[in-house]
């Protein structure tokens, strides 16, 4: 990928390219469809990552919370070393007092946290519990996307990926025409998800996404009244 | 966002004045209505998907107590657990008096180790655990919340930015577009219904353990 830089200016400005005659929106408009391709782009990618720090607790505590720098949560080290990531459905399988256990537990308890299970987007459950507090969780993860909102503000993409990002802005602003015009940016919208599955491709197994793409082809392959190779055999004429 | 952001996106998507949401000129729709759509939505989103959880202690449950009073602002239980006060921590498995009654016929009469909570039982914002317990303790709760009701007046919406505009806007779109009457647009609303299907079908892969 060759990253440049583009302002929202320039952005505007290509935007405004891809329309002959006169534009039918403002730059508001424009900010906020380019706005909303970057947003939904990071949510079906996860493409601009970070990463937080958070300091275990002295009081040994199962449950933390994450900065709002952060999306959401995809890996976690402690003091550098990797936390696996399980559920929480597996933890109150496998040990029922889980929540109670900390690393000085002893038994076959580990004597650090060895697991993590997301709660919600921002939330996870550490087991067991760091009962020394004060040591690293390194939280690596999917940032908050970046939005432009004044002209000199840029991001850093690629050209190929800037040219996605433009027709699904397109397609955002024809949704007020309606008609014929937004149905002629259909297209343009698959492509913005065949792009986005390109690069993430747990979207592909997503029903969602396979209806939306027309790759439900269940009505192809009907079950009954098909004629077969074997209907001469078994209804001789 | 905030939810003036999103109705002044809305009014830009429907030819309204856009004006963060106050003036509805056309006359189609009403101001309290869209926000009503908002926060139906908002809420609805949240529930299908579990994005967002907040931690509470019920209250101090007495010794044979078995409803206990849920917060206020809850849409969906997650999980819950019960904190015996002699250290005692049990996961409380989600049924009801049918399968209570099946399992434990005693369970309304004699106490022991809390088993079970059930939510469709008891009236609206309590919950039965079964049975009673034969110590004091506590109920650990993750459940999902409304947040604060969107009200047109700048409120900071609970959703992520990513899915406000990815999911919210395109839902609100969807209710406003599918009413019946002059503003009725079946082709768009259906678009616009997919768009919410498809965040929420990410929401719960992202949860699952994406990338």
């Amino acid at each position: 990928m060759s990253y440049q830089q583009f302002t929202l200016a320039d952005i505007r400005t290509r935007l405004r390219q891809r329309y002959e005659g006169k534009p039918f929106w403002d730059a508001t408009e424009a900010k906020d469809a380019v706005n909303e391709a970057l947003r939904c782009y990071n949510l079906l990618t996860g493409r601009w990552r970070g990463r937080t720090t958070v300091s275990t607790s002295t009081t040994p505590a199962n449950l933390y919370t994450i900065a709002t720098t952060l999306f959401y949560r995809a890996r976690l080290t402690f003091n550098g070393l990797p936390v696996a990531p399980t559920s929480r459905e597996a933890l109150n399988g496998l040990r029922r007092q889980w929540r109670t256990e900390t690393t000085l537990t002893g038994d076959d308890v580990p004597t650090r946290p060895a697991f993590w299970a997301p709660v919600s987007l921002r939330s996870f459950y550490l087991w067991p519990a760091d009962a020394a507090g004060g040591n690293t969780l390194t939280i690596d993860g999917v940032a908050v996307t970046p939005v432009l909102v004044d002209d000199g503000d840029f991001i850093d993409i690629g050209e190929e990926l800037l040219t996605i990002l433009l027709d699904y802005a397109l397609h955002v602003l024809t949704f007020k025409k309606g008609g014929q015009l937004f149905a002629a940016t259909l297209p343009k919208y698959r492509a913005f998800l065949a792009a986005a599955a390109e690069e993430n491709g747990q979207l592909k197994s997503s029903m969602a996404f396979r209806r939306i793409m027309g790759l439900d082809h269940r009505d192809f392959k009907p079950l009954r009244g098909v004629p077969s190779r074997i209907d001469p055999l078994v209804n001789p004429r | 966002m905030t939810d003036q952001e999103v109705l002044q996106r809305v009014q830009y998507a429907l030819l309204e004045q856009p004006d963060g949401g106050q003036t509805w000129g056309s006359g189609l729709w009403t101001r309290d209505e869209v926000i009503a759509r908002l926060g139906e939505r908002q809420t609805g989103f949240l529930k299908q998907t579990l994005i967002l959880v907040s931690a509470v202690s019920t209250s101090a449950v007495g010794i044979g107590v078995r409803r206990v009073d849920l917060p206020t602002d809850l849409v969906r239980i997650v999980s819950a657990v019960w904190h015996g006060n002699d250290g005692t921590q049990r996961d409380l498995v989600r049924g009801d008096a049918f399968s209570a009654d099946a399992i434990l016929p005693t369970w309304e009469t004699t106490d022991g180790d809390p088993l079970s909570y059930h939510e469709g039982d008891p009236p609206t914002l309590q919950i039965e655990i079964a049975p009673g317990s034969t110590v004091a303790g506590v109920i650990d709760l993750l459940y999902v919340p409304t947040g604060t009701r969107p009200n047109g007046n700048g409120v900071t919406l609970i959703l992520p930015d990513e899915f406000c505009d990815c999911a919210l806007l395109y839902g609100v779109l969807a209710d406003l577009l599918g009413k019946d009457g002059r503003g009725r647009d079946l082709e768009r609303a259906a678009y616009c219904e997919q768009r919410v299907q498809l965040a929420v079908e990410v929401a719960r892969i992202i949860l699952d353990g994406w990338a």
